[in-house]
């Protein structure tokens, strides 16, 4: 994941045709995704067994799964 | 005739009243209005109350009741419903301007079988916008404030269904739980809250947050009361898919050995010491009791914590998508930034926090294994002031938010149950909760030990002044 910077949302947001924003907005989703950013980054470094991956939203929905 | 308050008494003890023909239900429903008259301009714990239609059917439980016959195991209880769940006579808005309007004419699985088995929807709770957030002091009907001291939160998102029932207006409530929000208002308000396990409870009918994470639960006064509500809520519902039957919730059951349980110490959790000496002088009556206590560490938990808020903030925008293109002015600031950054995630982002889920719950699995719960406190603080949204704990600084939910989410991220139960109160008189997590499906045995640890103490019998 790339990390987020003020400047870069701004331009995403533009991009996307979402409304604007403003300043002080921008800098509060800025504040959440500086710590997805941060999460993203510990994700990558985790190390995965092949059992773990086997993951997906379906398989935690399943009812086999208990 | 009973002569004492009824308002004072849980449901067990108010249904067994009832059952007896000691009290009416159309005097107990009189008293919790009565409460609600002289509380809510206090608390503004209910965003709608139905007086009439509550003492109307209240009275037709009574003249059941004259006859012999019961409607079910709730006959006549006053239950406040939090406003996500749909209610065919109220109008459901998740206290977001988004959902404003009138009653949709239908009722939530959850709500249904409520009222089948007995019981009088009297209102809708107050609760944080859209469930997203865990102060409840963001919300179109304002904000909730807590009955132990007006000047601070309730906790959220359900902090109506929390002040309400430490201010002795309702003796049940319902809540719903994406990351702690049934058990944080219960732990800052001094009662106790329910989060089944993911798939036990029916989400048919409530206003979502995050798919993969929201959790219908009970609130009350007492733990046997949130077993006798879950026995009520749960069970397989082809609505959804989620939804199982397995093992179903009978009563409160003493365990059949000594019970197993283990204390999660971890650094990358801070907790007030004042927090951390109640849940230890707890645990240590339960030890007295006969339980076998253990340490253990889950470590991981910071990256847990993260992807948590991953998956919340993108299901959630996904969610709101359309509602945010049409009317995005309807949102309020603090609600609307977590769905504007939850649209800029990747999906890539979102999977690999998924599968971070998966290997938090192998770790907790392998505690359960041996242990039959997993014991932490609900809260790492007693309730904050409203306003005040930075907080130290143990000299770290920490937003309110992120502090409501910094131990709560674990249970919604491995979709077990847990319950939250007084088990003290701060220098400021502000109460303290234990949380307990135990196995999916085996409610029965937090339950069972909330149950018996109310036994030996009184933490949850006390209310505010």
């Amino acid at each position: 994941m790339e990390k987020w910077t003020k400047e870069h949302l701004i331009v995403y947001r533009r991009l996307k045709g979402w409304e604007v924003l403003s300043d002080d907005q921008i800098d509060q989703v800025l504040a959440i995704l500086v710590v997805a950013d941060e999460t993203d980054q510990s994700l990558d470094e985790v190390s995965w067994t092949e059992p773990d991956i086997r993951f997906s939203v379906a398989s935690f929905c399943n009812k086999e799964r208990y | 005739m009973y002569k004492g308050a009824l308002t004072d008494l849980d449901v067990v003890e108010l249904r067994k009243l009832i059952h007896d023909r000691e009290v009416s239900a159309a005097d107990l429903v009189q008293q919790c209005l009565n409460r609600i008259e002289e509380t809510q301009e206090s608390t503004n714990a209910f965003v709608a109350i139905s007086a009439e239609w509550g003492l109307e059917q209240a009275q037709a439980y009574d003249m059941q009741a004259a006859n012999g016959q019961f409607a079910g195991p709730l006959h006549g209880i006053p239950v406040a419903v939090k406003d996500n769940y749909y209610t065919a006579d109220f109008p459901t808005t998740a206290c977001s301007e988004v959902h404003k309007g009138k009653p949709n004419g239908t009722d939530s699985t959850v709500v249904s079988k409520l009222r089948a088995a007995g019981a009088v929807i009297i209102g809708k709770t107050n609760m944080h916008e859209w469930a997203y957030g865990a102060t409840n002091e963001v919300s179109s009907f304002g904000k909730a404030c807590n009955p132990w001291n007006y000047d601070h939160i309730t906790g959220g998102s359900s902090g109506g269904s929390g002040a309400a029932l430490a201010a002795r207006m309702v003796p049940a409530a319902l809540g719903s739980d994406t990351g702690g929000s049934v058990r944080i208002p219960s732990s800052a308000c001094g009662v106790c809250g329910l989060k089944p396990t993911f798939g036990r409870v029916s989400r048919t009918g409530i206003l979502p947050l995050s798919w993969t994470l929201d959790t219908a639960g009970p609130m009350a006064r007492s733990a046997r009361d949130l077993g006798l509500l879950l026995k009520v809520m749960s069970g397989e519902d082809p609505k959804d898919p989620t939804t199982r039957g397995i093992n179903p919730y009978s009563q409160v059951e003493r365990l059949g050995h000594r019970v197993r349980i283990a204390i999660l110490r971890s650094d990358e959790i801070a907790c007030d010491s004042t927090v951390a000496a109640a849940n230890e002088k707890a645990l240590k009556i339960l030890e007295a009791d006969g339980a076998m206590i253990d340490e253990v560490t889950i470590p991981g938990l910071s990256t847990g914590f993260g992807a948590w808020k991953i998956i919340l903030h993108s299901e959630a925008a996904t969610y709101h998508a359309q509602f945010l293109s049409e009317c995005p002015e309807k949102y309020s600031d603090n609600v609307r930034v977590q769905i504007e950054a939850g649209r800029c995630l990747s999906a890539s982002s979102y999977l690999k926090a998924q599968q971070y889920r998966t290997l938090l719950n192998q770790k907790i699995s392998a505690i359960l294994e041996c242990h039959d719960m997993i014991a932490m406190p609900t809260l790492p603080v007693t309730a904050p002031r409203i306003g005040e949204h930075m907080l130290k704990v143990n000299g770290s600084s920490i937003t309110s938010q992120d502090a409501m939910t910094s131990i709560a989410w674990i249970a919604n991220s491995c979709g077990l149950p847990a319950i939250s139960i007084p088990c003290g109160h701060d220098d400021a008189g502000l109460p303290i909760g234990l949380m307990l997590v135990g196995s999916a499906f085996q409610e029965s045995q937090i339950i069972a030990v909330a149950d018996r640890f109310q036994k030996l103490t009184n933490w949850h019998e006390m209310k505010p002044a």
